[in-house]
Order: structure tokens, then C-alpha cells, then sequence
């Protein structure tokens, strides 16, 4: 799959380093995940809000907001932001 | 409405932007349009400079298993299960075991971790306290009080017991002595020569633990459900000498601090007392260095170093894996296994290859290293009728 929206994720870590691996870790491992995996593979860190946004609460408080178009392989990250404690648990 | 702009590379900050602007209006593109063929264009060119300006590069393969693993809702039981060991597990999460070939293909197949993102070179630690399991410990700890309790009076034995045992804190800077005893008529009777854990080989220290204590990184100086399970042997088999369950630790408690104390159910619950707090006292490798050079070989020797002079003529840093293998099973029961008696060498042989099959199960050498080495003769330097 192709990730794009990756410039926000270095200026992220930068300021909080803890998300540094967690967030390369992703990146990796999206890149590597066919559309239709991606969900399997994300099971435990992902939720889907009512537009079809997706959001990966990912370990080290940092949250992913990211849209997939499936049937081109495309994964836009369209934010980063702290994850609500709610959302860490899951 | 103007026209689209020209696919060109992307090669400034501003061009960036404007590409992800346009790919946000056609992101809902119908596959097969012009909007969707431009859109997929778009994104390979945003991807190609972010890319170069921002590489996002793969963290090392422990991170990423960890990441794969709480991405998919895994727990280290699960790797334990995948892997064929609780020890295995614990020791790759915490940097003390290189991930194999093997364990990479099961990651891959199993869960779909891609193996090349697994497979890069990372440090591996010596080594360092294992802090994993202490929850489960702890709850083991209630569990096994709880049963006493239940029982009635074992509490109060094992206050009783702890209260007189002798302290562990000067095991903190204890180094074992350089030893040789004579006998009376003046030939060498017991020898050790200390050896720090620095100077043993992985492949040596590997078949201590395959042999002895699989989940030596991953408890807290004891294995309570190792224990059930021997006491549920010994029920099972009366009549047969009584399975132990002693970890590394227990063992080094036993030789180092209850020396001479026979088999009982106090000096077993002291050995799991003395474990505890050795634990919490000193690191993994103290713990492993002070029980190599510690326990007893038969014959003369006592800890490693002598152990390699006397059976092999030879410093425990140039010991083969075979030789390493028999070294390890000889704790269990050092002479019943000595080489240098003729009658012990077919089941020395025997608890060698044993040895060997463990260390191939846990990663410390491939199968097929565990098969050359069972094809060499077990032969010791000094040979005794």
C-alpha cells in the first residue's frame, strides 16, 4: 500500500520521542499491508468514525487520522495527534 | 474550472502541499476514471518526495514485532505459543535472544509480521534482570501461600523458616574463591578456578539454561508451576528418586547459602525464599556467573573452569557445543554422568544429546549444529576404568 501524508510523523516524534518507533513501526508495516489486510492487522488499535475516517490509537499516546481509498492502495495520513486517554485502552 | 495542473515530479515543500490538496478532492475517485488514474499518480509522486525529504524507516525487528503484536491484539503468551517456549519469548522481546530464521518464518506465516522487516541485524543485550513475569510470580506467590494457608500450618512453617535464613546481601560483591584442596595423601581433591561470566561462551552458557532452567530470564528465582509438576511426579512415582524443579537460582541458593542442608520440605521452601531475594539483589548474569563457577562437576571440579580442565583439558571459551552440552548435564547429577567412569559414558551420551536437542528448541545453535554435534564421540581427556 502506498502511505502518503508521512512529513507530519518526524516533526511528531521529535516532540515526543516515546512515538518514534511506534509510529515507524506503522508506517512499515502499512506499507507492507494490502487494503484488504489492513483492518486484520490493525485490529486492536483501530477504530472507524461515521465518514469512513480511520484512527489508529497507537502505543506511546499518538493517534493516526487516516483515510484509505481500497481499491487504489492508497493510506493518507491526514493527522497526528495525541491519543484521548479513552481511545489507549483499546 | 481550470485545468489540471501537469504531472510533474514534486520537488518543493509548496508543490507538496498543493498535491495533497488536489489528492484530497479527488480521494473519493472511482476506480477506472480519470479522475482516480490521476489521483494514483498524485500519490506516487507525493510518496516519492516524502520519501526522500522525511524517510520513515523501519524500526529495528523487536520493535516491530512489538508494534505488530499490540497492533494485532497478541500477547506474549501468544509469542510463547508461536514460538514453542515462554522463555524464547521473553528473552526476544527483551533483546537477550536474536530472532532466528525459523521464528521469523513462524511470524510471518502465522501472523503476517513481514519477515523483512524482522530479519535486519539488531543488538542483542547480555542480559539483564527479567522483570516480565512478576505479576504472574506474584500471583504464584498468593496461589502457593494461599495453599498453605488451606493447609493450615505451612504459613507459619514458611515464616519460620525465612526468619532464620542467612542474608544475601553480601553475595552482591562475593567472588567464588580460587580453590585446591589436597587429600591426605597429597593428590588434588577439589578444584576451582573462577571464570567471569564474560569469558564463557554464549553456546556454553546457552546449554545451562536449555538444560537446567528454560525460563531462567522470565521468573523470579523459582517456577511454581515446575514445582506442581514435580510434586505431581514424585506422587505419581514414589518409589523413584524425587523430581527437584530447582531453578538456576534455587540451585545457586542451595550450593551457595544451604550447603550440606538435606533434601526437605523446609530446605526447599529456604531455597525458594533465598531465590527471591537473590533475585531482587543481584542481575541475571550475576546470578548465571556465580552459579558457573559455583556448582559442582563431580570429580574435582567445581564451577565451569575446572569443569572444561578437568573433563577436556581446555578453557571454557574454547568449548564445542558437544562439549558444552555434557558440561550442562552434568549438574543434574554429576557423577552419575562423569565420562572419565567407563560404566557412565552410554548415558552420559544419552543426557548429552538430550541437552543438545533442548539448545536446538531454544535457539541457541540450529538443528543441524545440534546434529553434528550428537555425531561426535563423547570422549573425556582423563579416562577412568
Amino acid at each position: 500500500m502506498i502511505v502518503i501524508g508521512t512529513d507530519q510523523l518526524q516533526a511528531w516524534w521529535s516532540r515526543h520521542p516515546q512515538a518514534e518507533n511506534p509510529l515507524r513501526a506503522f508506517v512499515a508495516l502499512a506499507r507492507r499491508c494490502g487494503a484488504d489486510t489492513l483492518r486484520e492487522h490493525f485490529a486492536a488499535l483501530l477504530r472507524e468514525d461515521d465518514t469512513g475516517r480511520l484512527v489508529f490509537a497507537l502505543p506511546g499516546g499518538v493517534a493516526i487520522e487516516a483515510r484509505l481509498h481500497a481499491p487504489l492502495g492508497i493510506l493518507r495520513i491526514e493527522a497526528v495527534t495525541v491519543t484521548p486517554a479513552t481511545r489507549t485502552k483499546g | 474550472m481550470t485545468a489540471p495542473a501537469a504531472i510533474k515530479p514534486i520537488r518543493t515543500d509548496a508543490e507538496h502541499r498543493a498535491a495533497l490538496a488536489e489528492i484530497e478532492t479527488l480521494f473519493d475517485a472511482a476506480p477506472g476514471t480519470e479522475a482516480a488514474d490521476r489521483l494514483e499518480v498524485l500519490t506516487i509522486l507525493v510518496a516519492a518526495y516524502e520519501q526522500k525529504q522525511h524517510p520513515i524507516e523501519a524500526p529495528d525487528p523487536v520493535a516491530v514485532l512489538d508494534f505488530a503484536m499490540r497492533a494485532q491484539g497478541r500477547t506474549q503468551a501468544d509469542l510463547a505459543a508461536l514460538l514453542g517456549s515462554r522463555s524464547r519469548a521473553s528473552e526476544v522481546l527483551n533483546r537477550r535472544r536474536a530472532l532466528t530464521r525459523d521464528m521469523i518464518d513462524k511470524l510471518a506465516t502465522a501472523w503476517g509480521v513481514p519477515a523483512d522487516l524482522l530479519s535486519a541485524a539488531y543488538p542483542v543485550r547480555a542480559g539483564m534482570p527479567g522483570a516480565l513475569k512478576r505479576g504472574l510470580a506474584a500471583t504464584a506467590v498468593v496461589a502457593v501461600l494461599g495453599t498453605a494457608a488451606l493447609a493450615g500450618t505451612i504459613g507459619g512453617m514458611v515464616w519460620a523458616y525465612g526468619d532464620s535464613l542467612p542474608s544475601t546481601a553480601e553475595l552482591a560483591d562475593y567472588v567464588p574463591a580460587d580453590m585446591r584442596r589436597y587429600d591426605e595423601s597429597g593428590r588434588l581433591a577439589a578444584y576451582r578456578r573462577f571464570v567471569p561470566l564474560s569469558a564463557i561462551p554464549a553456546h556454553v552458557v546457552g546449554a545451562f539454561l536449555a538444560a537446567e532452567d528454560q525460563d531462567f530470564y522470565a521468573h523470579d528465582g523459582y517456577d511454581v508451576w515446575a514445582m506442581v509438576r514435580a510434586a505431581g511426579q514424585n506422587l505419581m512415582h514414589p518409589g523413584s528418586k524425587p523430581a527437584g524443579a530447582s531453578t538456576i537460582t534455587q540451585q545457586l541458593a542451595k550450593n551457595l547459602l544451604l550447603p550440606g542442608k538435606p533434601p526437605s520440605f523446609e530446605r526447599k521452601t529456604q531455597e525458594v525464599l533465598l531465590a527471591r531475594r537473590i533475585e531482587a539483589a543481584l542481575s541475571k548474569e550475576r546470578i548465571l556467573e556465580l552459579y558457573l563457577n559455583e556448582i559442582y562437576f563431580g570429580g574435582r571440579a567445581y564451577g565451569i573452569a575446572a569443569a572444561a580442565e578437568q573433563y577436556f583439558h581446555k578453557r571454557p571459551a574454547d568449548l564445542t557445543v558437544a562439549e558444552a552440552a555434557y558440561l550442562a548435564a552434568l549438574p543434574k547429577a554429576p557423577n552419575h554422568y562423569r565420562i572419565d567412569v567407563a560404566e557412565n559414558r552410554d548415558r552420559a551420551k544419552t543426557r548429552r544429546d538430550w541437552v543438545l536437542g533442548r539448545m536446538a528448541d531454544d535457539g541457541f545453535i540450529t538443528v543441524s549444529a545440534a546434529t553434528f554435534a550428537r555425531a561426535e564421540p563423547l570422549t573425556s581427556a582423563v579416562q577412568r576404568p
